[in-house]
Formats: structure tokens, sequence, C-alpha cells
């Protein structure tokens, strides 16, 4: 997959797409959901930097 | 001395018997812990049936342990045998009792010591807070308004408001260390492999560790090799090296943790110590918490979401959702921060960093500061220990002595294999008055 930070939380939303979340739980999912992307954001943004071993 | 060996002596020779040192104790739960909510069962028959047990013992001229008549209590994630071990939550309401204990369990009882009950926690130890929608709010002994920290909440108050002397959590992120350090006691995350985990519900079994809880550092050594099985520390090694961990570890700080670890820093003459990759250790583990903790629980998820606490449901229900390719990432990471762990250990023996960013937060609130902004404490008071969970190393919760404030804790953290260089460290600043378990105001 992309490493991009718009396909990662276009990938989450996709995710939300498929599942059957109970409607009661969709806000709360989805502010999870954007708390994880951003951690996400964090770990690809720190992978991709040039003194990183292995990069 | 040990706190708990001197209860242990004066149980052996017979100073006091095991039976009404636990009258006491449990008189003394049923008095105070309306206040504070640490307790979810107390377990009064088996508990004296125990202690008389122990007394019969010492009558007849045996040993029962360094831990003898020592009262203690678990977090409820332990097999306890009889009871259902619900590891806080009612979506296990109909499971099966354990029919053992937990090994640790088992371990401390055949020291002498006897289980009084066990203890709130964040629905399956998915949280820093230790607010659970089913059992109630742990509040913390130091200000009842404020939250206990979590996810081993009610084992950390318990030990903090003299409830019980020992008390066992256990630690995935950061759940023995954080709720250590908001209550002013003792706590350790083993290094991986050290205790055993068996009959203690998982989490996110990768990081999940077992611990103590304590009021003294020698009680931790005590326990911690009690627990491991090995011969307590003996003797004085070389000086350690001590380094201050700075970046990540400084940049969150509130004013309340950077005057700890100063203090501690310039006591020790600590230099100063970098781990650039902190930040992204912290996310690995977040994503990994998240999608491995979301695996477990999906097929429950699937049956019954609405009878989970509904904060634990929802973030577990996003960690099912997370990509794989994502959590992967996440998981190949563990590795390279453990390498950079690694290779500081050669030029420190010890690191030191707050073990959160602040005292505890007001309970109505729910929340801490991060970069100016207010956010989840549930979800972000463990910023300064996830990324150490990352290295499987052992790190120690110590209380920075501070009379007459909040408490607040450090992390001591050591490579695995250096941790009677560790325990010698902390008994050294304890008997300098550096840190101490605070105490409760009455």
């Amino acid at each position: 997959m992309s490493e991009e930070p718009d396909d990662i939380l276009s990938a989450f939303a996709a995710s939300l797409l498929r599942l059957d979340v109970p409607p009661a739980c969709r806000e709360g999912v989805e502010a999870n959901l954007t708390l994880l992307a951003r951690h996400a954001r964090t770990l690809e943004d720190w992978l991709k930097r040039e003194d990183v071993p292995g990069n | 001395m040990s706190r708990l060996a001197t209860i242990a002596a004066g149980v052996r020779d017979g100073s006091h018997s095991a039976e009404s040192l636990i009258e006491q104790t449990l008189a003394d739960i049923a008095v105070r812990d309306g206040r504070y909510g640490c307790f979810t069962r107390l377990l009064s028959d088996q508990a004296l049936r125990d202690a008389r047990l122990i007394d019969t013992r010492i009558a007849g001229g045996e040993d029962p342990g360094p831990l003898a008549g020592v009262p203690f209590a678990v977090k409820d994630l332990y097999d306890v045998a009889g009871l259902v071990t619900t590891a806080g939550s009612v979506v296990r309401k109909n499971e099966p009792p354990a029919l053992w204990d937990a090994e640790a369990v088992m371990r401390l009882k055949a020291a002498g010591a006897i289980l009084v009950g066990t203890l709130n926690m964040d629905e399956f130890a998915y949280g820093f807070a230790t607010v659970n929608a089913h059992y109630g709010t742990t509040r913390n002994p130091h200000d009842v308004e404020r939250l206990a920290g979590g996810s081993s909440g009610g084992s950390a108050a318990a030990v903090a408001a003299g409830l019980v002397p020992l008390a066992l959590g256990s630690d995935t992120n950061g759940s023995i260390r954080v709720p250590a350090s908001l209550c002013g006691v003792w706590g350790i995350r083993p290094g991986d492999g050290i205790l055993s985990s068996q009959g203690a519900f998982p989490f996110v079994e990768r990081f999940d560790q077992i611990g103590p809880f304590t009021r003294s550092a020698a009680d931790l050594a005590l326990v911690h090799d009690l627990l491991a099985g090995k011969a307590p520390v003996l003797g004085r090694g070389a000086a350690p090296r001590i380094g201050r961990l700075d970046g990540w570890f400084a940049r969150h700080a509130g004013p309340d943790a950077l005057e700890a670890v100063e203090t501690v820093a310039a006591h020790l003459g600590a230099g100063t110590a970098s781990l650039p990759s902190a930040e992204a250790a912290r996310s690995a583990a977040f994503l990994i918490t998240a999608g491995e903790s979301g695996a477990f629980h999906l097929n429950t998820l699937r049956s019954s979401a609405m009878e989970y606490d509904p904060a634990v449901r929802d973030r577990l229900i996003a960690g099912a959702l997370l990509p794989a390719a994502l959590l992967a990432k996440a998981q190949q990471f563990q590795p390279v921060f453990r390498a950079e762990v690694d290779a500081l250990f050669e030029q420190f023996d010890i690191l030191i960093a707050p073990a959160t960013p602040t005292v505890a937060p007001r309970i109505e609130e729910g929340t801490i500061l991060m970069d100016g902004k207010p956010v989840s404490a549930r979800a972000n008071l463990g910023l300064f220990t996830q990324p150490l969970t990352l290295a499987g190393i052992p790190v120690a919760a110590a209380p920075v002595a501070r009379p007459g404030k909040l408490p607040i804790g450090l992390q001591f953290a050591t490579a695995p294999g250096r941790e009677s260089m560790l325990f010698e460290l902390l008994l050294e600043l304890e008997k300098d008055g550096v840190l101490a378990a605070a105490e409760v105001p009455s």
C-alpha cells in the first residue's frame, strides 16, 4: 500500500465502510480511527527520514 | 528493612496472628474502600481460612515463608480459583470460574501471603484511567477528585491508601507505571520473560507483563525476586552510569514531572541520553496495541459489542479495523527500536524519565495537556511509558519524595539482566530520601 498519510486515512475510511459497525459506536470508532491515523502518520514520517537505519 | 518482611516476622514470631491481621485488614477495607473504589470482590471467608492455616503451621513449628500472613490483592484479570476472571468486564460474566490460581498468585501464597480480594481496572486493561463503566471509577487516595491512573488503578490506589501492603497489577503500555506514579507508590514492569503471566487474562500478549505494587523499594525487590523464583539481590556492584532521557520525554513533561526528574538527575549526576525514535516507538506501540487487541476481541465484539464499556468498545473496534499493512509496519519497527535502546545501554546502565507527564488529572476533566491542547487522559497518560514498552526492558516506577504535593513518579529503566543494579540504585535513593512512597493525608 502507499505510505502517504492521505492514503492511510482513506484506507481507514474504506475499512469502516466495509465493516458492520453498530450505529451507536460509529462516532466513537471514527474518533479512534482518526487517532490511529495520526499515529500511523507519525510512524510513517519517521520511517521516511533519511537518517533512519535501513533507509 | 522490607515492610513486608517486618509484617511476616511479626506473624512468625507470634507478635500477632495471621488471623487477627487479616481480620483487621478486611475491617479496614470495609470501612475505607467506599471512598476509593479499589476492590471489586472481597474474599473474606477464604482469606480467614488461609490465615488460620498459616497460624496452625507456625504453631506446629513450620515456616510458612517470607511473606507469612501478608495480605495482598490482585487486579481483576488474575485467575483466582473458584472466581470468574472478569478482566474488568461484564462481557465475561458467564465464563466458568477459574480452576486454579494464576501462577503469580500461587507463588505469593506459597510464600505465605494471603489473598484478600480483587481490584478494579480499566475494562480489559485498555486505558490509563481506571474509569470503568461496570465497576466504577477508582479514586486517587491523595485527592479523591482525581484519577488513580490505570489500568491497574485499583492495585495502586489500594497500596497507596494502605488497604493492603502489596498488590499485583499488569503492564502492557504503562498500566503499572502510570498508576504507581499518580498514586505515589512503587511498581515495576519486569523485563520480557522474567515473570510468568500464566493465568493473567491477556490484553496484548507481546507486551503484557505482570508485576507488583509496594510502598518501599525493598518490598519491590523482594516480591520481584520471589515471583521470578530467584535469590534476593545481595552485595553492591559498580556505580551505575545514569542517563536522563531528553527529547520526547522532556518536551511533553509538565512542570511537576520536570521538577521531579531534575531533582533526581541532579542527585545522581545523570548525563543526557537520547532515544530519537521515542515518538515513533510510542506510535508503533499504540498501533500494535489497537490492532492486536482489536483482533483478539473481534469475535466477542461481533456478538456482544453493546455489553462492553463504550469507551473501550470503540477503541477495540477501531483497532480491529486497522489495515494489516499498517499493523505490520508497526510490528516491524519493534526490533529497530530495540536495537536503538540496546545501543544506548552501551553508554548507560540506567535511564530515567518521568512516568507520567503530569500529576493525577481531575476526574471530571479527564484530560491532560499535550502541545498545549487537552487530550484524553485515558489514552495519553502513558505517552512516556509506551515507548519503553516497545523495548521489552525492565522499568521500575518510583515515587519522588515531595511532601505536601501530589505524587509523581519516575521511570528507571535498565537492560535485561541488570535488575540487581536497578534495585541497588532504588534502595540507595530511598535511603537518601530522594525517593519515597507518598503519605496519604489523613
